[in-house]
């Protein structure tokens, strides 16, 4: 059923979508990290 | 483009990809994080916080100015017979060999009061009254590190040998010097405060080039401070110290 299904999408969107994605995980590890090292000062 | 390249590429394989890459990303910007906290570009106390810190610790004393001072007369003559440092002016050398003489004088079960009369009666050139600590008195004697490694103190008030104080909270010291100090038999306060600047100096450069650059002058009274507990003088002290360095 979910087979081709990257044929059926714009790759410059997914991308795009995609690179959102990452960097919102990026910015988020950021402030886990951040706030971790705040909560142990 | 050709769709046979692409059935095995299953919703199911892109998702577990992009939940990898999610992943990676998470874990690539705490690591980003953690590097620049350890390179000191991130995470430091902002100085609101300080501040906030500052003002409980003033909260903590009392508002007038007259019992603040006389709170500080009273602490500051827990152990003297000296006449003590009344203000919260910064230690200097006097009031160092003060806090050594008196911190000694207890390690040993002794009064000040003795030990004054006793550095009196011993010394035969003049010298200033307030040292009265033996060191100090014979200043032109090379310090011998045997002797101050392994000083001859009363047990009864020296901790246990397993007594670990966390020698970090003083200015200059981090982790690696505090692993090397304890190697070197130095694991509480107190055992610091019995050591000088040219023994753990010593000691540092024992332990490899990359420590001959820290200056221990300040660390044998800081030592003092935090065996006493006088935490507040501490940390004013370390106010006006630069990496444990006298300004």
């Amino acid at each position: 059923m979910f087979e081709n299904i990257t044929s059926r999408v714009d790759l410059s969107d997914a991308s795009l979508e995609l690179a959102i994605m990452l960097g919102v995980a990026f910015i988020l590890g950021f402030l886990f990290c951040y706030l971790q090292n705040k909560s142990n000062d | 483009m050709n769709e046979t390249t692409h059935s095995a590429y299953t919703f199911g394989t892109a998702s577990l990809e992009i939940a990898l890459m999610l992943i990676g990303c998470f874990l690539l910007g705490a690591l980003l994080c953690y590097l620049l906290k350890k390179m000191g570009l991130c995470c430091k106390k902002s100085t609101k916080t300080v501040v906030l810190e500052q003002e409980a610790q003033e909260a903590a004393v009392p508002t007038d100015p007259v019992a603040q001072m006389r709170a500080r007369i009273g602490s500051s003559q827990q152990t003297v017979s000296y006449p003590p440092p009344i203000s919260t002016q910064m230690p200097r050398l006097d009031q160092e060999t003060t806090y050594e003489a008196d911190l000694r004088s207890l390690l040993k079960g002794r009064t000040s009061e003795q030990d004054h009369l006793d550095s009196q009666t011993r010394s035969t050139t003049p010298s200033p009254p307030a040292t009265a600590f033996p060191s100090r008195v014979t200043a032109s004697a090379p310090p011998k590190a045997t002797q101050a490694v392994e000083p001859s103190i009363s047990p009864i008030v020296l901790p246990d040998e397993d007594h670990v104080d966390d020698l970090k909270k003083l200015e200059g010291i981090g982790s690696k010097i505090e692993k090397l100090l304890n190697e070197a038999g130095i694991k509480s306060y107190a055992k610091l405060a019995t050591m000088d600047r040219d023994t753990l100096k010593a000691i540092l450069e024992a332990g490899g080039s990359q420590f001959k650059l820290h200056e221990p002058k300040s660390w044998p009274y800081q030592a003092e401070l935090a065996a006493k507990q006088n935490w507040q003088r501490l940390k004013e002290y370390q106010d006006f110290l630069i990496s444990g360095r006298n300004p």
